[in-house]
Formats: structure tokens, sequence, C-alpha cells
């Protein structure tokens, strides 16, 4: 019972990218799992991974990324090991991606309608004026007006907001069950940002299809997700509900994401930045990734990667202070638990 | 659309009306006349001819005279070619030239797209080093050296192809790629980099993750975006190669107009300086004016109505 709920599960997945000045080893030992129908929020800054997670998912990386290592199963079978013959029939029609910036990821020399029936044409054994038809409805559905005059459009002679729309209407033409949404609302004005949360959240429960949102903005997740994963230098740090992350954080480096974000009650505070950069995934730390920036590093951080220590059913966090013979600390318990 | 044609062929005639004004006065400026000799010609003689020829009148009512009968279709004519009209020259001339400039346009088109479009897809592989060699090879080898080299190789030493002339189809063999081996290399080598940095577009990647296949995304996808620059570089150089080559058709023989270009100024003779340049500067224009026309066709964002 509890593997039919499952819907993708990635485990113990290796991605690197082979430059000529070295391996960089972009994701880490990844493992999370996906439910039917739910909304996965990935968060991290620029640089963890998160985004070649997915596109490691989708098997979309191109020369000189490569997956070194781990299963990505869907409904039980490895994606990994499909042909990219097998990958085309699952792109668009069981899985489906929605970019960052909406005014580069429509072909600009193609009317919108031409790009939405070619994508349900491939998956779709329909004739041109079903295939039309079915765009148009899914124009409306995403609430852009006027459908069947907007199919003649080009992507250029929409605003940012509404292609975005139109790309997440083309993204769920074929009904898939999963949309990967990277960043989907970065490239927007703050409106239409929440507006277009809105409208993934309402499809979302229109039709059932589960979503990975992307994202470094940490109120998308708290707006739209269930449950979260926390990523840093190419590995998962923490992972939980949205309630656990956010009022139980047990990692230093999320504590520090919580920091930086804007909180309209004390806006005279100043934010607090992290201090230093993400390491360099060359030569990534022999110990935790975050143990050059975590202000409660221990030597043990150093030598050695932490386990995910599971503190609930639900929530995991990567970090050597959660270990049994670890000091107390108390400020990290006080702002954590 | 009407309307943007006939505003782009006024400023067609415009243009054409600057480039014989300036090219008048800069020729005039020259030292040195149509009938300067080694041995001065008597005094008497010169003194008739230019007044034959109207060259004794000041110069502006000169450029009058030339500006009055080029607008009414006269190019004038030669000065050393006694009898011959510059008309009559380009007539003869042109046809042969863009005989040979045609066959060679066509076969750059159908040989350079594609083969950088194949370089492209096998990037840093072995068919993309021999294609990037080959394209540097006929880019820094001048017209002069592959025609002679083609020339002796395949004429003279093999006997495959004709010494000169264009009897039949093996004539064109040599002139063709003499006059089109640089388009054809920078040509493959445009359309290799645009392909390349095309295919690094977001949309690219909307189309592979919306699962469609490979050459879905090579010939439609990306093609179509790739060749603008192609185009831009294509209108020009068919309006180059048309109008032929001095240095490639005295190579092979060929009777075309690319030696007037040359001769006309050496000669300094002056209405055929004139009626090549123009000529020339025509087909050019009409060209560019075509590349535009094309561009509306292939990229939705430019509107051509401004």
């Amino acid at each position: 019972m509890a593997e039919q709920k499952k819907l993708l599960e990635v485990k113990n997945l290796r991605t690197s990218f082979f430059t000529h000045v070295g391996e960089v080893k972009a994701v880490r030992d990844v493992s999370f799992h996906l439910d039917r129908g739910e909304i996965l929020g990935i968060v991290g800054e620029s640089g963890s991974g998160k985004s070649v997670t997915c596109m490691s998912v989708m098997r979309l990386l191109q020369d000189p990324g490569r997956i070194i290592g781990g299963e990505v199963l869907y409904e039980g079978e490895d994606l990994v090991k499909k042909t990219e013959k097998e990958m085309q029939k699952i792109r668009g029609e069981k899985i489906s991606m929605v970019f960052q910036d909406p005014m580069t990821a429509m072909n600009p020399v193609f009317t919108v309608g031409n790009q939405m029936v070619e994508l349900i044409r491939q998956h779709r054994k329909m004739s041109k004026q079903e295939a039309h038809d079915l765009a148009v409805k899914m124009l409306g559905l995403v609430g852009i007006p006027s459908p069947e005059e907007r199919m003649k459009n080009y992507p250029h002679e929409f605003s940012g907001g509404m292609r975005q729309r139109a790309m997440i209407a083309m993204a769920l033409s074929c009904d898939p069950d999963l949309l990967i949404a990277d960043e989907p609302t970065t490239a927007l004005d703050v409106t239409i940002q929440a507006q277009v949360l809105d409208l993934m959240k309402e499809l979302q429960q229109k039709t059932g299809t589960a979503i990975i949102l992307i994202t470094h903005d940490l109120g998308v997740i708290a707006e739209t997700c269930r449950r979260v994963i926390v990523m840093y230098g190419g590995m998962i740090l923490e992972s939980g509900t949205v309630e656990e992350i956010f009022h139980q954080p047990a990692n230093p480096y999320t504590l520090g994401l919580l920091g930086s974000v804007p909180n309209p009650e004390k806006s005279r505070e100043r934010l607090e930045p992290i201090p230093g950069s993400p390491p360099d995934l060359i030569r990534p730390p022999k110990g935790c990734p975050f143990c050059y920036r975590c202000r409660y590093a221990m030597n043990k951080c150093v030598e050695e990667v932490p386990p995910l220590f599971e503190l609930s059913e639900t929530h995991q966090s990567r970090c050597w202070l959660l270990h049994p013979d670890a000091p107390k600390v108390g400020a990290f318990e006080r702002e954590g638990r | 659309m009407l309307k943007y044609c006939a505003k782009r062929a006024l400023s067609m005639l415009l243009t054409l009306f600057l480039i014989a004004t300036a090219t008048f006065f800069l020729m005039r400026a020259i030292p040195g006349g149509p009938f300067t000799r080694e041995r001065a010609l008597p005094p008497e003689v010169e003194k008739v001819l230019m007044e034959k020829y109207n060259l004794d009148a000041p110069l502006l009512v000169q450029y009058k005279d030339y500006m009055v009968d080029l607008l009414h279709g006269d190019l004038g004519p030669s000065f050393q070619k006694v009898g011959v009209r510059v008309s009559d020259m380009i007539a003869a001339g042109f046809p042969i030239s863009a005989k040979v400039g045609g066959v060679a346009s066509l076969m750059i088109i159908a040989v350079g797209i594609p083969l950088g479009i194949w370089a492209a897809l096998k990037k840093n592989t072995l068919p993309d080093y021999v294609v990037s060699v080959l394209a540097t090879v006929g880019i820094t080898v001048p017209s002069f050296v592959i025609g002679a080299f083609i020339m002796y190789v395949f004429g003279e030493l093999l006997g495959w192809i004709p010494a000169g002339g264009l009897e039949d189809w093996r004539g064109y063999i040599g002139p063709v790629l003499a006059i089109g081996g640089f388009s054809l290399a920078f040509v493959t080598r445009l359309m290799r980099s645009s392909m390349l940095e095309v295919t690094g577009q977001d949309y690219i990647r909307t189309a592979r993750a919306g699962g469609l296949p490979g050459y879905k995304i090579v010939f439609k996808h990306a093609l179509k975006n790739a060749l603008i620059p192609v185009v831009t570089y294509i209108g020009p150089m068919v309006a180059s190669i048309l109008t032929g080559s001095f240095v490639v058709e005295k190579i092979f023989a060929i009777p075309g107009m690319g030696k007037y270009f040359v001769e006309s100024i050496t000669n300094r003779d002056y209405t055929v300086i004139m009626g090549t340049t123009l000529f020339f500067a025509a087909i050019y224009v009409v060209m560019v004016f075509l590349v535009d026309i094309a561009y509306a066709l292939i990229d939705p964002r430019i509107k051509l109505e401004d």
C-alpha cells in the first residue's frame, strides 16, 4: 500500500559535471520520495544542486553532465536505465517541467498554439483540430482571456505572467502525473508571482498532479508545499513538513536561511546573512558541506559527513549536533527546538 | 506590405543616387584620365577626344549630364572600347558571371548549411574537427590559390576538367569552387556556431522537456532560429558572387564581367567604372531588401511596417 502511494523515489542520486577543470560533484547522494498528488518543495541557494537534481530526474542533463550513480524510480521503474527514446515518451506526458524564465522558455519563432499543439500531438493520437481544441481549453483553464485568439499569438505578444501561465498550460496539457516547476515565479513580479502560485495550487487540486517546486524563496514554500527538502552543496541537509522546517528547524543551515528572510513584524532589525559562500564542488569539503560557514562547527563536522538523523517520521536532519554524544549548544537549542 | 515595399524602393533609389554621386567625384579625384598614355597624345588629338566625350566641360556640368543620362537609363559609351556601350558590356558579361555565381551560391547554400548543422550536432567529435579544419582552410586560402590549384591538379595533371571556358558542366567545377570557396567555408562556420548557440537556448530545453524527438528539435525549433545570422550573410554574398570575380574569371578564361571592375579603374574608363559600380550596388541593395523580407518571414518579432 505504501509502495503504491509513492509516485517518485530518488535513491542515492549522484550527478557530476565533467569539466576541463575537474569533476563538479553537483548532486551527492540525494534521496527523497514524492507521493501521488503531493506538493514537495526543494529550497537552497544557487548551486545547491536543486535544479540539477530535477534535470537528472528528467534525464535532461547535457554534456558534460552525467548521472553517475543512484536510482530514479518512477512508479517503480528506474528512469536512469531508460533509453532516450523511452524517456521521450515520459517527458511531457508523465512528467513535465516549467522553467524559471518564461521570456526565453518558448520558441520565439512559432506561435504559442503551434507549440502547444505540437506537444499534445507528440503524446496523444489526436487530429490537429482536437489538439487545437484541447490547447484552447488548457489556456482557458490557466486563466488566459480569449484563448482562441491567443493561440495565434507569438510568445513575444504575451506578458511575462501570461507566458508562464501558457507554459503551465502546455506542461499540463497531456495530464502528467508529475510537474516539476523550477523556480517558476522567480522571474515574475510579486503580484504575478502570487497569481501563478495560486494557479498552480488550484490546478494541483483539480487535476491531482504531484508537483516538485524548486525555489530559493522560503515564502513560496510556506505558501504552497506540504513537505520541504533543504539542499546545500549537492546534499539534502534537512527535510520535513512545512511545520517542522519552519517551527522546529534542526539544522544550522535551515536556521540561517530562516534568519535571512525579511520579517515584517521585526522590520527594523537587520537581516542576518549567512557569512561565507557555498563550497567548491570540484573539491567539496570532506565533512559536512556547510561546516566552513556554520557557527556551531566542530572538528567532527570537518572530518566526516553527518548522517541524516531521524527526528520524527517525516523530519530528518544532517547535523552532528543531533548525535546523542554531541555537546548541547544552547543557542542552537533555543533557536531551533 | 505594399506600402513598405514602395518605401523601400524609394530608399533604394536614394542609396543608388548617393553611391553614384560619391563614385563620380571619387573617381574623378584620381589623377590621370582615360586618354593618359605613357607617350602623351598630341594636344590637338586630346582636345578633340575630350570634346567628343564631353570631358572638357566643368566637372559639375559633367556630373549633371551624366546623371540626366543615367535617369534615362543610358550608361554612356566606353572610353576605351570604341563604339561599345557600357550597357552592352554588362549585358554580355553579366549572364556568364551570373551563371557561375548562381551555381556557386546554390552550392554554398546546399552544402554549407547542412555541413554546419552536422558539425554542430557532432560537436567535438571527428566530423566536427574535419569540417572545422576544412572551413578554416577555405577561409584563409585566397581564391586565386584555390583556382590555380584546381586548375593545375584537376585540369593539367588529371585532365578531369577542361583548361578553361564553360563548354560543359565540368567547366563549372573549377570556377564555382574558386569563387565560392571562401563563402562556403564562412557559411559552414557561421551555421555551426549559430546552431550551437541556439541549442543552448531555454526554448530548446523546453522542447526536450516536452518529450519532442531529436529531429524535430533540430530541424524545427533550432534551425529556424539558427538561420537568421546565416541569411544576413548570404544576401550580400550572393550579390558579390553573381557579379563575378576578376581573378577567378582570368584563371578559368571566363568572359564574365568580373574583369571590368578592375580594368575600368586602371584604364580610368569613367563610364565603365560608374556602370559596373552602380550595377553591383543595385544588385546589392536588392539583396539586402530580400534579406529583410526573409527576416520578417523567419522571425515574427520583426515587423516590416515600420
